[in-house]
């Protein structure tokens, strides 16, 4: 089974989770859903990704000024994100508990 | 880690293919969702090397990708209004090239033509460097007989370099259109070189008198005027008006020397067989001398003493 099309339906879900403890830029973001174990994760599809949860007012932006390079855009949770992060976090646990339920009984 | 001019080079025109394959979209969407890229592109350059096609995929997929997940509409397929019919045309073309190339391919040992083809690339690159130094001499932009100088030689090992390394390793950059306008000439330039290759090495004048041609032997010739004295410095010229190129110019050129489009005769002045004996000095052309061994017409002569 192809983790790509899973992910599709869950990368928000995953984008605003990572934010939840502590704010992060674009690359940063990439590497931590990466290093969490999803590695199939597309660098454009986190992208865009970022700027559509922005667009729909879940997310907020600042700018990190750096010395050394160009300054990082810093995305963080607003309060309507969180209140997303919870309701599709219960989601997701109702479906995956489904689906355990599902296989569970065939396999 | 790269030359930041590498690197910034490579950022640039991948974001400009990435921005190209998002122009449908308004201005305003396109930079905001951009706006991060720069710097992304740049990390991901710095952390593992690689370029960024290899570790991102190619910048119209790229493109394609963010697009989606930001929820814009796929780019509308681009079609040429009322054309419907070439586009199948084309279609149907590139289909039946695609099975020519596996047909020859299976009958020189490869799946397909093209992966054999693939393996001369670099011979290319070389045969393209060549042909355009041939046309920058055949166009006289530097004359041609400075090709030895060594400008020449210094020319076309300058261009193999210069072609390989665009070839191999795709950098310098080269705008698409120069780089199809540089094959058109290289081309173009081969097969002047191919075609015109007797000319190019030519060292004797070509007797376009047919293949049995008696004068065939001739090396030089010595006019001698009615009373029996040699000329000197005599052009010959046809019916046509064109001269006459008869004989081997190189004989008596020195080295740095082009035969002269128009010959006079003899070529080699100094070493005219019918001067005279008795006292006459052997260096002066200008005085013509009754030559008493030699029968008074106008007769080719091989002249042995070179």
């Amino acid at each position: 089974m192809d983790t790509t099309q899973l992910l599709k339906g869950v990368l928000d879900l995953a984008v605003l989770a990572v934010l939840r403890d502590e704010d992060g830029y674009g690359y940063d973001i990439l590497r931590r859903l990466r290093s969490a174990g999803l590695d199939d994760v597309g660098d454009a599809s986190v992208y865009g990704t970022l700027r559509r949860l922005f667009q729909a007012g879940t997310l907020t932006t600042y700018v990190v000024p750096s010395e050394s390079g160009p300054h990082r855009k810093y995305y963080a949770l607003n309060a309507a994100g969180r209140a997303q992060l919870a309701e599709s976090g219960k989601v997701w646990r109702g479906f995956a508990h489904t689906m355990d339920q599902l296989i569970g009984e065939t396999a | 880690m790269t030359a930041p001019s590498d690197s910034s080079l490579e950022i640039d025109f991948y974001l400009e293919r990435v921005g190209a394959a998002l122009a449908d979209l308004p201005a305003d969407v396109r930079d905001d969702l951009m706006e991060d890229l720069p710097a992304h592109f740049a990390e991901v350059l710095e952390e593992q090397g690689g370029s960024l096609v290899e570790r991102l995929g190619p910048p119209a997929d790229y493109a394609a990708e963010l697009r989606a997940a930001a929820g814009l509409q796929s780019e509308p397929v681009r079609r040429v209004p009322g054309l419907p019919r070439l586009e199948a045309r084309i279609a149907r073309a590139r289909r039946w090239l695609g099975v020519l190339d596996a047909r020859a391919g299976v009958a020189i040992g490869y799946e397909r033509f093209s992966d054999f083809a693939r393996l001369l690339r670099p011979a290319w690159w070389i045969v393209r460097a060549v042909g355009l130094v041939a046309v920058v001499f055949a166009l006289d932009i530097i004359p041609r007989d400075r090709f030895d100088d060594p400008i020449g030689w210094v020319l076309v090992a300058a261009a193999v370099v210069v072609s390989v390394r665009i070839g191999a390793t795709g950098r310098p950059r080269i705008p698409r259109w120069a780089g199809y306008g540089a094959t058109a000439v290289a081309v173009i330039g081969v097969l002047t070189v191919a075609a015109n290759a007797d000319r190019f090495n030519s060292y004797t004048y070509t007797n376009d008198t047919g293949i049995n041609n008696p004068y065939g032997y001739i090396t030089d010739v010595y006019p001698v005027d009615r009373n029996g004295h040699p000329l000197d410095g005599v052009a010959l010229y046809d019916q046509n008006g064109n001269p006459i190129t008869i004989g081997d110019p190189w004989r008596c050129a020195t080295v740095d020397q082009q035969p002269p489009e128009v010959p006079t005769y003899p070529m080699c002045r100094q070493t005219n067989k019918l001067e005279p004996s008795a006292g006459a000095s052997p260096s002066a052309p200008a005085s013509p001398s009754v030559s008493a061994s030699v029968p008074v017409s106008v007769s080719p002569s091989v002249s042995a003493s070179r």
